[in-house]
């Protein structure tokens, strides 16, 4: 990879401690097993702030968290964020994230630091209690969301 | 004023964990003031008992996410203490390295993102970037460079997975290290720019008398060791903590409370270490501490910031000029052999002195473990601050009090996640 320049850049976000929370992480995974051309990947833990650097430069960058909002657990959302706005009803800092990803979000949007298109794959969490595995919900609607994510990636960016 | 009146904060902003504060008001004057700590205990003392000695550094790193490096440099060294294990001279300058960055990336957020609002009239940091651009940008890159050094010398940006009891897993190479000083010189102008700019804020007249706690080394501006002293005359070896520093529980909070036996409340943590070893700060952290006008002992807590910001021009000096030794151990770590012993150490987390003990048997087995955090020890300095700057300002509305309040926890920094053990604000008024 010479530029991410008309690259896309997909980021899981979770922590693999707290059950569905993981589901990112487990997204960002399979994505990176596809190996697809023109698609970098790449899993945050702990600090969202890391993000205004690392899709610096990448013409689109896909997010994929566990999201809370009143639907059932494992519905996959497709919330586009290039505007630097949140749907209402949708938390996405259920997690337990430091710095909750609104606030990383709306920080790079007041900065100037968003990618030209920024798309967040959302699962319905269930649970983001203290365990390792993913509710059998979220678990199902794996396939799902990296179809979606895949998509996505499948759209060729301008640079 | 004739009615009673209480004002609460729920659940406090801009604090690392979860906890509250509430302050009962009447014609007397303050009745009351509770920091509660309501975030559920952790017991990491109970879990790492009977668990291997080396267990102990990846295990207490995950006490914190601001402060790993904290915890596991308290943890190796009181483990190397108890085990009798001498690192050698680079293996102690990594060390100290790696303690610079995370000041960095602990210093930079507080600073720029959580803190500084409070001064700028702002809600929060997104508010901030939208009439200070250049300001929380240069947050982001001092706490960049920072994560770089954590990434070089612990494996990874957050929770480091590099550090073992007698040294690292891998040392890093000359090239890695080499690599560090063009964003660290960078992040040296950045960090006097902060100095410079949090310097003219406006502080609340506000002036505290009270004891300051702090490491003090022969030389160094204090990092990863030295003696444990005070302003009142404290001048002890670390294993000597537990005779002068008592904790105990209070039912408000799931933190103990930490105070000088015999005496009462203390304060740890940045305007402590400056009050105490303003003569060992590096050239450009002394001169840029000169220009803002800061002189030990810093009385006035809402001037943290300040201090804060100087010490993050000491740590890109200090780390700068260990990078110019290219620091190249002849081994990565020194060999262990576990036996019996007990071992103490204090090293100064971003928030203040981090004080371990542990006792290991004969298989190497954790035996008891005991952990003071920075947050526990000035929680109850945090409410006698409070109780002060509260009394002084009884004519003003409940709005303008909780704002004040939060503004003057948020000068401790406080981390109520290590402490757990925080923030909600309350005034009650009767």
């Amino acid at each position: 990879m010479t530029s991410p320049s008309g690259r896309t850049l997909v980021v899981g976000i979770g922590n693999p401690w707290r059950g569905d929370d993981r589901v990112g992480l487990e997204i960002a995974a399979a994505m990176r097993a596809l190996d697809l051309d023109g698609v970098d990947v790449l899993c945050v833990a702990d600090d969202l702030l890391e993000m205004l650097d690392v899709w610096h430069g990448y013409a689109q960058v896909v997010l994929v968290d566990a999201v809370k909002s009143d639907s059932p657990a494992g519905t996959v959302h497709r919330i586009e964020l290039s505007a630097g706005a949140w749907p209402v009803g949708v938390d996405a800092s259920v997690s337990t994230h430091a710095v909750p990803l609104t606030t990383a979000i709306e920080l790079a949007h007041r900065l100037g630091r968003l990618p030209r298109r920024l798309v967040l794959i959302g699962v319905e969490a269930e649970s983001i209690t203290t365990g390792q595995g993913l509710s059998p919900a979220v678990h199902a609607s794996m396939p799902t969301a990296v179809a979606d994510v895949r998509a996505l990636c499948s759209v060729r960016q301008g640079t | 004023m004739t009615e009673r009146r209480s004002i609460r904060v729920e659940r406090l902003a801009r604090v690392e964990g979860e906890g509250a504060l509430e302050l009962v008001l009447s014609a007397r004057g303050v009745e009351d003031v509770k920091l509660s700590i309501f975030e559920p205990p952790r017991f990491f003392e109970a879990l790492l008992r009977g668990r291997r000695y080396d267990e102990a550094p990846d295990i207490t790193a995950r006490i914190c996410g601001i402060c790993p490096v904290a915890y596991q440099m308290s943890a190796v060294q009181a483990i190397e203490a108890a085990l009798g294990v001498r690192v050698e001279a680079p293996v102690r300058a990594l060390r100290r390295l790696m303690y610079c960055g995370e000041w960095l990336q602990s210093h930079a957020l507080h600073v720029h993102m959580l803190h500084a609002p409070d001064f700028r009239g702002v809600h929060d940091v997104i508010e901030l970037a939208a009439i200070d651009h250049e300001f929380v940008e240069r947050g982001l890159r001092l706490k960049k460079a920072g994560n770089a050094i954590l990434a070089v010398l612990g494996g990874r940006a957050i929770h480091p997975i590099n550090v073992r009891v007698g040294g690292f897993h891998r040392a890093p190479d000359a090239a890695q290290l080499d690599a560090l000083r063009g964003p660290l010189e960078a992040a040296l102008a950045d960090a006097i720019a902060t100095v410079d700019a949090v310097a003219g804020f406006d502080f609340p007249d506000f002036d505290v008398d009270c004891e300051f706690v702090a490491l003090r080394h022969p030389t160094e501006y204090p990092l990863n060791d030295g003696r444990i002293v005070s302003t009142r005359g404290i001048d002890v070896p670390v294993h000597e903590h537990a005779a002068w520093f008592a904790e105990r529980q209070v039912p408000h909070s799931t933190a103990l409370h930490a105070a000088v036996r015999d005496a009462g409340s203390y304060q740890v943590g940045p305007s402590a270490r400056f009050s105490l070893n303003a003569d060992r700060l590096t050239p450009e952290a002394a001169a840029a501490a000169r220009r803002a006008g800061l002189e030990p002992p810093v009385t006035n807590p809402f001037r943290s910031i300040v201090v804060r910001a100087v010490e993050m021009v000491f740590a890109c000096e200090e780390a700068l000029a260990i990078l110019a030794t290219r620091p190249s151990p002849t081994r990565p770590a020194a060999p262990v052999l576990p036996h019996p012993g007990v071992g103490h150490a204090a090293t100064e987390a971003p928030r203040g002195i981090l004080h371990h003990t542990y006792a290991i048997d004969a298989d190497g087995l954790i035996r008891s473990a005991r952990i003071v955090p920075p947050t526990a020890q000035n929680q109850p300095r945090i409410e006698d601050d409070l109780r002060a700057f509260v009394t002084a300002r009884l004519d003003q509305p409940d709005e303008a009090l909780r704002k004040g309040c939060e503004q003057a926890v948020r000068n401790y920094d406080p981390c109520i996640s290590c402490a757990t053990h925080f923030l909600d604000v309350r005034i009650l008024r009767r």
